[in-house]
This record gives C-alpha cells, sequence and structure tokens, in this order.
C-alpha cells in the first residue's frame, strides 16, 4: 500500500504547476486550503480522509467500494462523517470511472 | 572575574555607535586598549572613556549601565557572549547578531534584530519600527535567532522576515508580517492594520483577531497537531507563549494580492 493503512489526508492530485512534478498537493479537497484556492469543501468540512484502494478487477474494486461506503453509512451523522466522494482528477489518473450511485445501486459496469 | 560595565556618565546628547563594544570584538584586548576604543559619538570619533566609566574585565559578559536610547548598535555583529543593557537602547539593537545573548531591561527604538542571523534578543519593554526588518536596501530581514519582546511593538513586525522567531506579549502596530518571506511571529496583544501586507510564507501566530483585508482568506477553523510540537519548543523560554496548549485556531491565508501562501492563525478560535 502507497499509503500507511491505505488512508491518507487530502492526499495528492495528478499534475502540478511545475511540469517536472507529476504529483502535488489535492488543494481542492485540503480543508486547511479553503480560502486559498477553488475548494470543493463546505465550511464545516476540517478533515478529508482518502481511502486507497489497490485492486485487481474493477468488478473487486467497485464491491470493495460498496462494502466500505456502506461500512461508513452505518456509523451514521453522528460520527462525525459530513460526506463521502470519489477522486476523479479530471479523468487523469485512468480510464476507469467508479461511479458511486451506480457502484451502490448494483448497476455498475 | 565581573562583568565589563560601561557606565554612561552624563546624559548624551548625540547618537553613539556601540558596535565596537561586542565581546567578540572586545575579547582580545587589554583593558587599555579597551579604554581606547574609539566610538563615533555625533559626527566625530571619541575615545570610549569620554563616554562612560568601565569597570570589570569579563570580556564575555558585558554590561552597560545608565544606557540611554542614544546608543545605538548595541551588539551589531554579536557571535559570542552577553551583553546587559540595564535602561534604554537606541536604534539597531543587535543588528547582524550572529550569536550569544542580549538582555535590555528597558525599551529599544527602531530596528532591533536587524538582519539578525542567531542567538537570542531579550527586551523588557517596548521596541520601536522594523523590528526583525531588513537594512535600507536589503531584500531579506531576519535570518535566525530569537526575539522576546515584553512590552509592545511598533510597525512593520518582521518586515521581509527570511527566518526566525519573534515573540511579542503586547501589542505591534500596523503592516505587521509585511512582505514576510518566511519565520514566525507571536502577538499575544492587538495587531494593528494591514496585518501580512504582502505577505510571502511564514507564520503569523496571534491572540487576537486583527481587522485583516481582502487579499487575505479564510480557511475555516481547525485543530492542528503540529502546534503542539510550536508550543513545546516556546518551553524554553520565560514567556506566557509556553503556556499555550490550545490546538485549536483559525486560519487564514494570504496575501494573494502577492499570491502569497503565509498563514495567519488566530489562536482559541
Amino acid at each position: 500500500m502507497p499509503f500507511p493503512g491505505g488512508v491518507v489526508r487530502s492526499g495528492s492530485k495528478v499534475g502540478s504547476k511545475y511540469k517536472t512534478m507529476f504529483a502535488s498537493t489535492n488543494d481542492a479537497f485540503c480543508p486547511t486550503l479553503k480560502g486559498a484556492t477553488n475548494t470543493e469543501l463546505s465550511p464545516e468540512i476540517e478533515s478529508v480522509m482518502e481511502i486507497v484502494i489497490d485492486g485487481l478487477t474493477f468488478e473487486d474494486i467497485a464491491l470493495s467500494m460498496k462494502v466500505g461506503i456502506e461500512a461508513i453509512c452505518n456509523l451514521g451523522a453522528a460520527s462525525g462523517v459530513k460526506r463521502i466522494s470519489a477522486g476523479n482528477y479530471g479523468g487523469k489518473l485512468g480510464p476507469h470511472l467508479f461511479k458511486l450511485h451506480d457502484i451502490l445501486n448494483g448497476s455498475n459496469s | 572575574m565581573n562583568a565589563l560595565t560601561f557606565t554612561l556618565k552624563n546624559a548624551l546628547k548625540f547618537s553613539v555607535n556601540c558596535s565596537a563594544l561586542t565581546p567578540n570584538s572586545l575579547e582580545s584586548k587589554s583593558m587599555t586598549d579597551i579604554a581606547n576604543t574609539k566610538v563615533t559619538y555625533g559626527n566625530h570619533s571619541v575615545q570610549v572613556t569620554d563616554l562612560f566609566d568601565i569597570t570589570g574585565s569579563d570580556v564575555t559578559h558585558i554590561v552597560f549601565k545608565n544606557a540611554s536610547n542614544k546608543m545605538d548598535y548595541i551588539g551589531a555583529h554579536m557571535s559570542s557572549g552577553n551583553i546587559t543593557i540595564e535602561g534604554n537602547a537606541g536604534a539597531y539593537l543587535g543588528f547582524t547578531m550572529k550569536n550569544g545573548e542580549i538582555h535590555c531591561t528597558g525599551s529599544a527604538e527602531s530596528y532591533a534584530a536587524c538582519n539578525m542571523v542567531g542567538g537570542l534578543l531579550k527586551i523588557d519593554a517596548n521596541v520601536g519600527d522594523f523590528l526583525g526588518a531588513g537594512s535600507e536596501g536589503l531584500r531579506k530581514g531576519m535570518r535566525g535567532g530569537t526575539v522576546l519582546i515584553k512590552g509592545n511593538a511598533g510597525d512593520r513586525v518582521g518586515d521581509q522576515m527570511r527566518r526566525g522567531l519573534i515573540l511579542i506579549e503586547g501589542n505591534v502596530g500596523d503592516y505587521c508580517g509585511s512582505r514576510m518571506i518566511a519565520g514566525t511571529i507571536g502577538v499575544l496583544g492587538n495587531v494593528g492594520t494591514y496585518t501580512a501586507f504582502n505577505m510571502h510564507r511564514g507564520t503569523l501566530l496571534l491572540k487576537n483577531a486583527p481587522n485583516l483585508h481582502a487579499t487575505v482568506q479564510d480557511c475555516g477553523t481547525h485543530t492542528l497537531p503540529y502546534l503542539s510540537l510550536l508550543f513545546k519548543s516556546f518551553k524554553k523560554y520565560n514567556t506566557p507563549f509556553s503556556q499555550l496548549s490550545s490546538q485549536r485556531v483559525q486560519r487564514f491565508v494570504g496575501d494573494a494580492a502577492y499570491k502569497g501562501n503565509g498563514e495567519i492563525l488566530i489562536l482559541n478560535a
């Protein structure tokens, strides 16, 4: 796993403002940079946990995401979880797109 | 051995340049040579004994008694030893100071810690403008060391500051952290207007929220665990900053007009 436990805060995005650096801080999901960038976060969000998933097939990853999302939802809003999103990185990370609603509906393909 | 003590004989009419009276510049001199040392007083040179009574012989610890705010450049280019100023100090206290410790029991004029590189500067009362700034024409201000101010500071604290730590227990004037490149400034009192003006990087740690200008952006309230390490580094100094413990801060970033990434942290948010 590239990160301890497969979980990383905010993480990195594909690309940067420097041509020799292929990855940089995922500023849109960084809570402490909310005022300094085009953020994807609402004001009450103070932490973003990015879960990195490595898998052999599309179906395995989709199933693991479904199980993970359901486990988080079962914790409830009182646990502090505000929302679940997926990092698309503008399609720069690879050909596969995991659409969360489709995964939860079982209609992913 | 007793500390080498320079006691001012009479009130000064003009400014005197005290840069020659540092531990490292006097360490190889005999007492006769020290007494014959020339200092610039107004627009002419005078012997040290024309202005000061000299007692003691330990050049590693220099004491200025009856010190006045016309005594400029105390501790300039100092690289070792201790200087104690009993009274006020003039401008450019600790100018380009590299190491050692300076303790001023009174107030200091403008440009204290100007171009400072290392060491510890403690001022028990107030300090003038441009604390930790660079001298005219330079693009970088303070480049290292620690400054502790018990009282208030004037305008332009940390102007173009590059590295180091400034802790101020009282209030500061306008343009705090202006053109700051890096380093840390802490203020427990109130801060004037145009804080972080053209700030590039660095950290302002403020107890009270200032009236920030539009190009400093609010990034919300956060709990930042790394602050415990910062507060722990304050423990070795006798300052109320060492009693800080809350990691809860409101974080601002700026100055956006300068594409700056400096951070302003408001404590106890």
